[in-house]
């Protein structure tokens, strides 16, 4: 399990992680990822190389989110593969957290929810 | 269906130590299978993910306060229309996952509880799940067919 972050500018910071997200792959990224969360104000997560979604990889995006919100901040997730889409939609997490196609919709979406307009 | 997949055949059968690590041995076991069987790519991912949930749940909780040397077994059927069961014999505590009722989504954020995704998983992902308890044992049956991703 990989991850990589980014600032894009004004608070908002992309995290791209790609492998498994299971108990394993969770575990390796839970550090970086809380770190990267703490630092943003819209967090933008790119799920485009992840492969496979367990229960404990929802904890990570909830439990990160849910900080994000308590300092009203945002998490946008972008670039899911099917099977992915069909576990955050059957656990019922798009309703809590966004879901956008491209990387391009999730910037676009960051740009309104920052203060004083968007990343470059 | 309920204890033995009768109708099947047994493919491979994989020990698994009583640890967090060993979940991932099996999913990798199973994706051995997958490969080998030729699995379509949903029905592959749904079994994955109900094995590493339902393991998880085995080897966190299952031998809690137990005295007795954890026994965990895997087993991946073949059945019959292209479907595969995996089946998860434990001698840990009796637990009944078929009997945890659905979570309640929650309104916002800042409601949601974290965690308790497992089982909602299974539901979703699996053609059907059954459990018994018998010789001291939990068996766990997770049964996906071809089509079941939609």
């Amino acid at each position: 399990m990989k991850i990589e972050t980014t600032e894009l500018g004004n608070h908002v910071v992309l995290a791209a992680l790609a492998g498994r997200l299971d108990i394993a792959g969770a575990g390796a990224v839970e550090i970086p990822f809380s770190t990267a969360a703490r630092e943003a104000h819209v967090m933008v997560v790119d799920l485009g190389g992840v492969t496979f979604l367990a229960s404990i990889g929802i904890r990570l995006l909830l439990a990160n989110a849910k900080a994000l919100t308590r300092r009203d901040g945002h998490m946008i997730l972008f670039g899911c593969d099917p099977q992915v889409e069909k576990v955050l939609r059957s656990t019922g997490v798009d309703q809590l957290i966004a879901i956008v196609a491209t990387r391009e919709e999730a910037v676009a979406r960051a740009g309104h929810l920052v203060p004083g307009g968007g990343p470059v | 269906m309920t204890a033995a997949p009768a109708a099947g055949t047994l493919l491979s059968e994989l020990r698994v130590g009583a640890s967090i690590d060993a979940v991932a041995d099996a999913t990798a076991w199973l994706g051995d299978v997958a490969e080998a069987e030729g699995w379509p790519d949903a029905m592959r991912f749904g079994l994955e993910l109900s094995l590493e949930e339902a393991l998880t749940n085995v080897v966190s909780y299952g031998f809690a306060g137990v005295d007795h040397a954890p026994d965990i077994r895997v087993e991946c059927w073949r059945m019959p229309e292209g479907r595969a069961a995996v089946r998860i014999r434990d001698n840990g505590v009796a637990f009944d996952p078929t009997a945890i009722p659905e979570p309640e989504v929650a309104a916002s954020l800042e409601e949601a509880k974290i965690g308790g995704h497992g089982v909602q998983l299974m539901r979703h992902f699996l053609e059907s799940f059954s459990y018994e308890r018998a010789s001291g044992e939990n068996r766990l049956t997770l049964v996906a067919k071809p089509a079941a991703a939609s």
